[in-house]
Order: structure tokens, then C-alpha cells, then sequence
């Protein structure tokens, strides 16, 4: 539907109409975590783009990306990924966790191919894929290991490769480094920023971190505490030009001291 | 201060700091571990020497150890322990095998889904706690004296206590394994396969060292009945003709075939799970 009345702009990659989600918790209470919730991300072919949700630790934007990923279903409105309303997962929409979900038992590289196997696409095809993305995370020499032998940036490394050689359209990240030291989350971020300029994916990526939300997005929607509505949609000007320098240049702070006001402005006195 | 006297007292700094033995929680030197080990083995061997051959206890009513290496050895060359070994070991295997070959598919598909573990859940939990050994005159009842009942008896006590591990094994998983596998495009028996069963099978596998243990006591129960062949007949053996030494000597016998069995589930374990993450 929304195909149709578009007409000659680039089609409509993800459009959540509306959406709402209330849980009942154990007790038998209804929780909102999500509140009218309406967005429109527009593709732009043979690029890939970020787009962040910013908000407090709870907000509930975990829940808006378990709902694009089909993990939850809405409890009002919809979500359209390329027109077609979302009824359950699909492998179109792939998600990483803050948690390690490396696939204990298998090697690195099985971990890799593990998306492919499951579709029987041959071990040839697959060795040939992982490869490649095996490389792109820079974890080539650690193909044959466990995942107990790796750190927790390699660990959603794997992750990240496991979810790309699927090539999903949408890549749904749920705070994927908090859980890492500083240092290490800036290498993972710059690797992500590299991965998104050569995969054509859009990344919904969810962090309560202001810092890197600007350094990563070309858009941020700023959220408010639960239930999390939208507040605020920013755009990013410096796409293209992200590398770790631009983190302390005057134009990033201001950005940040922007995104801060707008949270201040709703935390809880 | 001297260079030799400032060697000497971080020496004594560091012996001060590893003489805590006692430290909370903490692994004990290896030399110092392999040694305690041998405290209340040596200390029990000691005490009983004493008692017997410092004539403190009659020899009927306990036994000297040299009594019981003869009872022992009397045991294997003149009623075929050996072969009393192989036997029960063939029974728990078989009963192990049977009992496995249900519970594990049954369990990981309670684990896996709520309405089947509803379904068998209010049965299978008081069954629980019902006593193992009251269900032998129903099973000579149904099995009859011979080898399917104690196999049937075998059976029941492995399974009543493998189901319930590996069903919660199989919750044990994390739920962002399962949305992981799912948004990988797994179908709902793909995530059972290929995440399900392997994240939980290392916990379900270590239950196999507490059922093993649970075995050899139940196999003694199940032999008790019209005892002919196996262990059980030789404590039985033992009872009739009142042999405090034999008694003694299927004890050692049955606690080392124990040890023996453990260590060697133990070690497939480490083979099997190599991959897992040190706890």
C-alpha cells in the first residue's frame, strides 16, 4: 500500500505506523514499554545507513527492535519492512545482543556459517562466504577456535559477521558493545562504520551512550523514559568523515551537548 | 638494607602470603592438595588396623583388612565375583541406555514446550518422591523375578531422575540464544536442534556421574531379589552365611567399580566438551 502511494521516491525500506507494545508482567500487570511510535526510513540504494534510538537504560527501545525483528508482536500499529507488514521473524532482519551469543560449540567459523547451514547452502558456497566476512571483522586467523578463547569484542565480532553473511536488510543492534571496555568499544565502532560503507544494510542500532550514537548515526531518534515515545529526531551532518579524531572536533561536541539537553530534559529530577 | 637481606624478606613476605591455607575459596597449592587428599584414607586404614589387630573388636564382628583381601579374593576365584561385575555393569548399561533413549527426547521436548511439560508434568513430579525401593513388589508383579525386572527397576530410577535435569536443562538456555538462532532464520525444530540440545547436553551428560552413582546402589536393591547372579548375590551371599569380611569386600569392590565408572564419565565429558567456557 504504501508502495503505491510513494510512486516515484525511493521505496520505503522500514515504516513502523503507530506502534504500541504492552506487556502483561507475571503478576498479571500491563506494562507499556512502547507509545505511538511512527517512523519512515527511506533507502538509499548502495549505501548503508545508521539509524540510533537514544534513551535511558529501560526506555524500552530493546522492545521497538524485538518488534522489527518479529520477536514481539505489536500490541498497536504496525511495522512495514519493504511495504510488507512484519508477522514473525525473518531472516531479512538479523539481531545482535549486548549479551555474547556465540554459539559455544562451534568454531568460530561455524558460528560464521551457521545462518547459511541452516538454509543447506552448499560447504563450498559457505567456506567462500565466511571467508570473506571472517575478514571484514578481522577474525580470519581465529576461523578454527571456540568461542571460550576469545575476548568479548571478538565475541560480537563473531556476531556481527554471523549476522552480515546473511545479508539481511536490516541489521537490529541492541546495545552491542555496552558490555565492552572503552577502548575496545571504539575499535568496534569504527569497524562498524566500515562494515556499514560496504554492506548495503540499514542498522537500527539501540545505545544509551551519547558519544557514540553521534559517532555512529546518520540519524538519532532521541526517546523518552517508558513508555518511550519519540522526542526528538536529529540528523548527523558528517557522514562519510567519521574516524576517532572527530570525536573531540567542536562540531561533534555540539551535536552531543544537543542530544544531552534533549535527555536532560526528560531524565527523572 | 642489603640486597640479600631485601631477598630474604620478600621471601618471607611471600611465604607469609602463601601459608593462608584457609584463605576463603582458595585452590590449594598443588603439592599440599595431593597430600591432604590422603589424610582421612590413611587415618581410617590406621584406625582399623588398630581396632583389629590390637584386638580392640572381635574379628566377626569387624574384620582385618587381611581378612578382607582373602574374603575378596575368596569372593573372585571360588564365586565368580568377576564375572558378578560383568553382569551388573551389563544391567545398569542396558537399563542406562533405555532409560536415556526415553528421557532425553521426551525431555528436551517438555523443556522445549510448554504444553507437553504441562501434560507430563503432574505425573511425572510426585513420582519423584515416591520411595524407588516400594515399587519392587509392583514390578515383581509385572516383570516377574528374572531379568526384566530388574532392568524395569534400573530403568525407573535412572529415568525418574534423568527426565527432570534435562528438562531444565533445556530452559537453562539463554533466551538470546533462541532469538539469536531464530533471527538467523532457524524454524522453531532447527532452534531445538541446533542450539537447544548442544547448549544443554554438558549439564544433562554431567547428570550421568550422580545417576551412575545412583545405579550401583539400585542394582544392589534389584539383585536382592531372587538373587542368583550379579553383586547383589554376593552381599547376599554374604548375609547368609554371616561373612562380615565378605560384606567388606563387596563394598571395596562395588565404591572402586564407582570410582572407576566416574573417572571414566568424567573424562569423556572433558573430550566431549572441550568447548566449554571455564566455569
Amino acid at each position: 500500500m504504501s508502495a503505491e502511494t510513494s510512486g516515484s521516491r525511493a521505496p520505503t525500506k522500514l515504516s513502523i505506523e503507530g506502534l504500541g507494545v504492552t506487556y502483561l508482567t507475571h503478576e498479571g500487570a500491563a506494562t507499556e514499554a512502547v507509545r505511538d511510535i511512527s517512523l519512515e526510513i527511506v533507502d538509499r540504494p548502495g549505501a548503508g545507513e545508521i539509524v540510533v534510538f537514544l534513551g535511558a537504560s529501560g526506555c524500552g527501545k530493546s522492545t521497538i527492535l524485538k518488534t522489527v525483528a518479529g520477536l514481539i508482536p505489536p500490541s498497536k500499529g504496525r511495522v512495514l519492512v519493504g511495504g510488507k507488514p512484519v508477522t514473525g521473524v525473518g531472516r531479512d532482519r538479523g539481531m545482535v545482543f549486548q549479551a555474547y551469543t556465540s554459539f559455544g560449540w562451534l568454531t568460530v567459523r561455524d558460528n560464521v556459517e551457521y545462518g547459511l547451514r541452516l538454509q543447506g547452502v552448499p560447504a563450498a558456497v559457505r567456506r567462500e562466504q565466511s571467508k570473506k566476512y571472517l575478514e571484514e571483522v578481522g577474525l580470519s586467523e581465529f576461523a578454527d577456535r571456540y568461542p571460550k578463547d576469545l575476548s568479548g569484542g571478538m565475541k560480537q565480532r563473531v556476531a556481527i559477521a554471523r549476522t552480515l553473511i546473511n545479508r539481511p536488510s536490516i541489521v537490529l543492534m541492541d546495545e552491542p558493545f555496552g558490555a565492552l571496555d572503552p577502548q575496545t568499544r571504539w575499535g568496534m565502532q569504527s569497524l562498524l562504520l566500515d562494515v556499514s560503507r560496504t554492506e548495503d544494510n540499514t542498522i537500527l542500532f539501540v545505545t544509551h551512550d551519547v558519544s557514540e550514537a553521534v559517532y555512529l548515526a546518520d540519524t538519532v531518534y532521541v526517546l523518552s523514559p517508558r513508555p518511550a515515545r519519540i522526542l526528538h529526531r536529529v540528523d548527523v551532518p558528517f557522514f562519510a568523515t567519521r574516524d576517532i579524531a572527530l570525536k573531540s572536533a567542536p562540531e561533534f561536541r555540539s551535536v552531543e551537548k544537543t542530544l544531552l539537553e534533549m535527555l536532560y530534559a526528560v531524565a527523572p529530577k | 638494607m642489603s640486597g640479600e637481606a631485601r631477598e630474604s624478606g620478600k621471601k618471607a613476605e611471600d611465604s607469609a602470603r602463601k601459608t593462608d591455607y584457609f584463605a576463603l575459596r582458595t585452590p590449594l597449592p598443588k603439592g599440599v592438595s595431593f597430600w591432604l587428599g590422603f589424610v582421612a584414607p590413611v587415618g581410617v586404614l590406621l584406625a582399623w588396623c588398630v581396632a583389629t589387630y590390637g584386638g580392640l573388636a572381635p574379628p566377626d564382628f569387624l574384620p582385618s583388612p587381611t581378612e578382607v583381601v582373602r574374603g575378596t579374593l575368596q569372593l573372585f576365584m571360588q564365586y565368580e565375583l568377576g564375572s558378578a561385575i560383568l553382569i551388573s555393569t551389563r544391567r545398569i548399561a542396558l537399563a542406562f541406555f533405555l532409560a536415556s533413549a526415553l528421557a532425553l527426547p521426551l525431555g528436551v521436548l517438555m523443556g522445549s514446550f510448554e504444553p507437553l511439560n504441562r501434560i507430563f508434568e503432574p505425573v511425572m513430579a510426585p513420582l519423584r518422591y515416591m520411595p524407588i525401593s516400594a515399587f519392587i513388589p509392583l514390578l515383581i508383579l509385572w516383570f516377574g523375578i528374572y531379568e526384566k525386572q530388574k532392568i524395569a527397576f534400573l530403568f525407573l530410577g535412572v529415568f525418574v531422575y534423568l527426565l527432570p535435569v534435562v528438562v531444565s536443562a533445556i530452559r537453562a538456555v539463554p533466551d538470546e540464544l533462541i532469538q539469536t538462532s531464530l533471527t538467523l532464520g532457524a524454524t522453531k525444530g532447527q532452534v531445538v536442534r541446533t542450539v537447544l540440545v548442544p547448549a544443554a547436553l554438558p549439564e544433562i551428560f554431567d547428570s550421568f556421574r550422580v545417576m551412575n552413582a545412583i545405579s550401583w546402589t539400585y542394582v544392589i536393591l534389584a539383585e536382592a531379589v531372587n538373587p542368583e547372579r550379579g553383586l547383589g548375590y554376593m552381599v547376599e551371599l554374604a548375609r547368609t552365611h554371616q561373612k562380615a569380611s565378605w560384606s567388606f569386600a563387596g563394598l571395596l569392590v562395588i565404591g572402586g567399580i564407582g570410582l572407576t565408572t566416574d573417572f571414566i564419565i568424567r573424562g569423556i565429558s572433558q573430550t566431549l566438551f572441550r568447548w566449554r567456557e571455564a566455569a
